[in-house]
């Protein structure tokens, strides 16, 4: 026990001992980790601050082009960008085509400290971002808000007061006043329709309102249209009863005037009846005499049916008499009938007094008096059957109800369906004053639905970036024939410029202004009697609209200048174009092919303005003084004058060739043909690509290289040569070219003959001799020259007129594989190219997009060739591995 | 230096003269075929990747890459899991940690080891980006940094793996473990960042692994993966000599 004791007792301080070594080691351990952990992590902070980032791709294919990390630099304020790729499309798989933009998202974040992404790929993710832009669009669109809301309670208040007044009337006495003119009816069905109008209405909003982010301007118009057509019936309702609460008081007064019109015309006809004497009472001795004596009273009678219906007509005024029951008699109006009375017996008035010459026969007389025996107390009894009518007449629109008493007296005081109507003006007049939702929350309720797009959020702005902009199909046809892998319709990753481009336009004033310059006369208002053409060339300035908002997304301005001057007003044409916004902007001019002129014959006066050389010499002077401009044009159809076929002219022709150097061949059109498997040698034209004629061998020019994968189509183009022996110093850069040895390509010069060959399936060829022109040539120039120590620069475009609106807002038709056509998305990449063009011309080329990295893709690889690839390397690889394994195991066993 | 070269080549031997280096590497390479000549199709989990070689696919390993940073971690774990665990269980520790080697020296002969194997693996993947190279035009700059980034991406992964056996004499239990710290700092924290909100998104992916991948993948050199890598790498190397240290006073 002792022993036991002093053991514990020595034991002791050994464990105190070894518990407090253990403690300090655990404790040095915590402490050493913990310092190693704030290492790693102040390292990491200060490398994530401090970085150097090195993209070592060569093709360029994953990283952001320079123009995209240019634009990202001048971006101050914080970004998010949030991709909503969430189609269920078989061809818009998120799998597919997400990780390249999630890729490339990353890329910009990484790149930028204050822009945030995020992927969304979920439809709660996507719910979440929904219910935030709703809030941001909400805010903005209060006073939107506002007059749905009144609509809503406008419903509420209203149906029931519809309810009231369709029951009123459908209670409305049989046979009361008002039922002559069938209104009980048509006012009960006008209350019907009114709320069920607005309900309609209430219930659509309801449901529109339930929409991610509802399209509110849409809903007002809506709203707009609906209560402005209600008011307009009920207005309608309102003004008939109050002219016709009029009615009774004034027939009470006009009774006497009409019943002794229609008194008149009736006693006049007993005269004349009275003087001709009865059917079978015999014939006068002086049929002369009696003749006389009745063609004075037969015109009298003409007379007084013609007063009887003026005065039937007057009485009724423009009012809603007209629509009484009783104003017609057998469907035939009362002054109609009266009229035609009338006319009739001046037509026996005439007859009689034609009998009255002497040279008459007396037999005539007497079978003329023995006819008018016969007729005459017809119309006698005709006239008395329509005197009756009148009075029906007046006795039914004297006779007022008590009800309709008590409707007339409101209405007579304005006062009727006013509780209705007033509200209605009320909230339309409040609608009318609507504020337009900025141009941003519109396309953000226009885009937001599509499937696949990218959403920019900058500040308090917002931007969309569609499926199509990121990822825009690729050119497909310029594949060697038989490759057909290259013939399908494959995307191109476009990310990087649409996102930046997008983004620069969000936060940056423009940088540059496009004049569009013209030579146009459309007339304001064109009445139909006037018939007067628009003048206008081949590419409408109107027809420019999709044009215009791409620059102006690109973030350029566009403004106008219309080179045309009415005649005798030549001091109001401009002779520059207008001065430019902003002091620092620097101005292009896009210059629409001129209408040609067509002047009157000799001694004829001149109909306006026509095109001449003082525009081409304003123009001349504005590129001279360094502003550069961009010439649309293309191939001009030829006019057929006296069974002739003449060239068209185009305007600036003549100034290009000339001062720079550049034939535009616009009487040449440039087609696009495949090789013909009938012919060897020869081609054939799918129709489709008459229209649709797909194209993008640019050149590596800094303007077109971007655009070399991209599929664009053109229409109407022609060649553009340079001028063999020009002296003007102009240096010209192909920017489109058809290169040598493109057979299939060439431009055709009798449009007319071509048509024929083709409808009647004749093989194609160019003809050289008849005016064709084979490759090379270019559809697209740049030129530069010294004017006076300064740089001039032009770009010509002779594919105008496919940056038309019908171009560019309508679907490409492409022949398939299995011969039939179908749609495809239209090809708004054209217009990429005048972008381009602006931007070089204003020496931003940093701005031009880069365009999808063009990259090699795997050959095609035959299944014999695949098979035994993934038998070598798929399977006989790792069992190789494992059968060294098995090996090395039995050497060592043994 | 020389000692830690000894053990690594020792741990090398080991690998080589057990049936696990070629068991691993069969299974490396039939995945790493399978989804290079094959794809992966996994309908239950809307996996759905197309075979990275076939006719007019790009030209490129960046998908079997991206594929592969998820694979390795599960698959260094397995190689790792007993480079401690073992010596643990069947006793050798004591003899190791009595000769006259540091423990940093163990831990680094032991990463070393696993690393030259796993480098070994890699290289073995080479004849895939032959093919690459003999059916298209592959950009050898995304190739190469595609390459390093699953040099620094494995030394990562190993040195996890490598700290995860030190924590048990179980194998298994340690490649679990290695396998769940890999599998939160990978697709745990992707799920993570998908859920929170943006703001928070952006600094939850900076812990993902992945995050800093991808960037080499894409070819783009960027000293935060670099440093990132080596520093995580360091760090866990760091914490297994502590662990290792720590059987000496526990």
């Amino acid at each position: 026990m002792a022993i036991k004791q002093k053991k514990s007792v020595s034991d002791k301080p050994k464990n105190r001992d070894q518990k407090v070594s253990r403690r300090t080691a655990g404790l040095n351990v915590v402490i050493s980790i913990a310092a190693a952990a704030a290492l790693l992590i102040i390292v990491n902070v200060i490398s994530n601050k401090k970085n150097y980032r090195c993209d070592m791709e060569v093709f360029g294919r994953y990283g952001l082009s320079d123009s995209a990390e240019k634009i990202l630099e001048q971006i101050d304020q914080p970004v998010r960008l949030t991709s909503i790729y969430t189609s269920t499309r078989s061809d818009r798989k998120p799998q597919e085509y997400l990780p390249r933009l999630r890729d490339m998202m990353e890329e910009i974040a990484r790149q930028k400290d204050n822009v945030t992404v995020v992927n969304v790929t979920s439809d709660r993710a996507k719910a979440e971002v929904l219910g935030r832009l709703r809030r941001v669009l909400d805010e903005a669109a209060s006073d939107h808000r506002a007059i749905i809301r009144g609509a809503q309670v406008l419903d509420g208040k209203q149906g029931q007061q519809y309810d009231t007044l369709t029951r009123q009337w459908a209670k409305y006495r049989p046979g009361g006043w008002l039922e002559q003119f069938a209104l009980p009816k048509e006012i009960e069905a006008v209350m019907r329709a009114g709320k069920n109008d607005l309900r309609e209405m209430t219930m659509k909003l309801r449901q529109d309102l339930s929409a991610s982010l509802p399209d509110y301007p849409d809903m007002v118009r809506r709203v707009e249209v609906t209560l402005a057509e209600l008011q307009g019936r009920l207005v309608g309702v309102s003004s008939r009863l109050r002219h016709l609460s009029t009615v009774p008081e004034r027939a009470k007064k006009q009774r006497q005037v009409l019943t002794s019109a229609a008194a008149a015309v009736k006693s006049a006809l007993a005269k004349a009846s009275a003087c001709i004497g009865r059917e079978n009472s015999p014939l006068p001795q002086d049929s002369l005499k009696v003749l006389k004596s009745f063609a004075v009273d037969i015109r009298a009678v003409a007379d007084s049916a013609q007063l009887a219906a003026t005065q039937l007509d007057r009485f009724a005024g423009d009012g809603y008499v007209r629509y009484a029951r009783s104003w017609r008699h057998k469907k035939v109006s009362l002054p109609r009938l009266y009229r035609r009375i009338s006319g009739d017996i001046n037509n026996i008035a005439d007859q009689a007094e034609g009998l009255i010459r002497p040279a008459t026969k007396v037999a005539d007389r007497q079978r003329f008096i023995t006819d008018a025996r016969q007729v005459v107390p017809q119309y006698l009894a005709a006239a008395g059957r329509v005197q009756t009518a009148v009075n029906t007449l007046l006795d039914e629109l004297t006779k007022l109800d008590k009800h309709t008493q008590k409707i007339f007296a409101q209405a007579k005081q304005d006062n009727y369906l006013q509780a209705q109507i007033k509200p209605l003006a009320e909230l339309l007049e409040q609608a009318s004053k609507v504020k337009p939702l900025p141009e941003h929350l519109n396309e953000l309720i226009e885009k937001i639905n599509q499937d696949n797009i990218v959403l920019i959020e900058i500040g308090d702005k917002t931007g969309v970036i569609g499926f199509d902009e990121v990822w825009p199909l690729k050119a497909g046809q310029q594949a060697s024939p038989g490759d057909k892998d290259n013939q399908q319709d494959k995307r191109v990753f476009h990310g990087d410029s649409a996102l930046c481009a997008k983004m620069l336009s969000m936060t940056a004033e423009p940088f540059a202004e496009v004049v569009l310059t013209f030579f146009e006369d459309i007339p304001e208002r064109s009445l139909p009697y006037q018939q007067q053409r628009p003048m206008v060339g081949p590419i409408p300035s109107p027809l420019l609209r999709t044009v215009r908002e791409r620059l102006e997304k690109a973030n350029l301005e566009v403004t106008e200048w219309n080179l045309f001057r009415k005649p005798g007003r030549a001091k109001e044409s401009k002779e520059g174009p207008p001065l430019p916004k902003r002091k620092d902007c620097p101005q292009v001019l896009l210059i629409l092919p001129p209408p040609e002129p067509s002047p009157m014959p000799r001694g004829m006066p001149q109909q306006g303005s026509q095109w001449s050389d003082a525009e081409v010499e304003k123009v001349r002077k504005v590129i001279s003084r360094r502003t550069p401009a961009i010439f649309l044009t293309g191939f001009l159809r030829p006019r057929y004058m006296a069974g002739m076929t003449m060239p068209a002219r185009y305007g600036f022709g003549d100034y290009l060739r000339k001062d720079w150097g550049i034939d535009v061949r616009t009487a040449l059109r440039v087609i696009q043909t495949k090789p013909d498997s009938r012919a060897p040698g020869k081609f054939k034209l799918e129709v489709v690509q008459w229209n649709f004629m797909p194209l993008s061998s640019f050149t590596d020019h800094v303007i077109g290289k971007p655009l070399q994968v991209r599929r664009m189509y053109w229409y109407n183009a022609c060649p553009i040569t340079a001028v063999s022996d020009s002296k003007t110093g102009a240096i010209i850069k192909d920017i489109l070219a058809i290169p040598k040895g493109r057979n299939e390509v060439w431009a055709i010069s009798d449009i007319e003959a071509f048509i024929e060959k083709v409808e009647q399936r004749d093989p194609l060829e160019a003809d050289p001799d008849s005016g064709d022109l084979i490759p090379p040539f270019a559809v697209a120039v740049e030129a530069t020259k010294q004017i006076e120590n300064e740089q001039a620069r032009i770009i010509v475009l002779a594919v105008g007129e496919s940056f038309t609106d019908y171009y560019l807002q309508n679907p490409v038709f492409k022949l398939s594989e299995d011969g039939t056509i179908a749609p495809e998305p239209p090809p708004v990449a054209d217009v990429d190219l005048l972008i381009n063009s602006v931007y070089h011309l204003v020496g931003r080329d940093e701005y031009i997009g880069a365009g999808p990295a063009i990259v090699e893709p795997i050959k095609q690889i035959a299944p014999g060739t695949m098979l035994n690839v993934k038998i070598i390397f798929g399977l006989a690889w790792p069992i190789l591995m494992f059968a060294i394994g098995v090996v090395v195991m039995i050497v060592r066993k043994r | 230096m020389r000692k830690v070269l000894i053990l690594a080549k020792r741990e090398l031997s080991a690998y080589f003269y057990s049936p696990m280096a070629y068991v691993v590497a069969a299974m490396f390479l039939l995945l790493v075929g399978v989804i290079f000549l094959w794809g992966v199709q996994i309908p239950f989990l809307k996996i759905e990747m197309e075979p990275v070689f076939r006719s007019g696919a790009e030209s490129t390993l960046r998908p079997l890459f991206d594929v592969l940073a998820y694979g390795l971690a599960v698959v260094v774990p397995l190689l790792t899991m007993r480079l401690v665990a073992e010596e643990f269980r069947s006793g050798t520790i004591e003899t190791l940690m009595t000769a006259p080697v540091t423990d940093a020296a163990v831990v680094l002969g032991k990463f070393i080891g696993a690393f030259v194997l796993y480098l070994l693996l890699l290289v073995a993947t080479g004849v895939f980006f032959g093919l690459v190279v003999v059916f298209g035009k592959p950009d050898w700059g995304v190739a190469g940094m595609g390459y390093l980034g699953m040099v620094l991406l494995g030394a990562m992964y190993i040195s996890v793996g490598l700290f995860a056996s030190t924590l048990t004499r179980h194998q298994l239990v340690a490649g679990l473990i290695g396998i769940a710290i890999l599998a939160f700092f990978t697709g745990g924290l992707y799920l993570v960042v998908q859920t929170v909100p943006a703001e928070y998104a952006q600094a939850v992916s900076k812990l993902n692994m992945i995050t800093y991948f991808s960037d080499f993948s894409r070819g783009v050199f960027d000293t935060r993966g670099l440093v990132f890598f080596l520093t995580v790498t360091a760090f866990f190397l760091f914490i297994s000599v502590k662990v290792l240290e720590s059987r000496r006073w526990r």
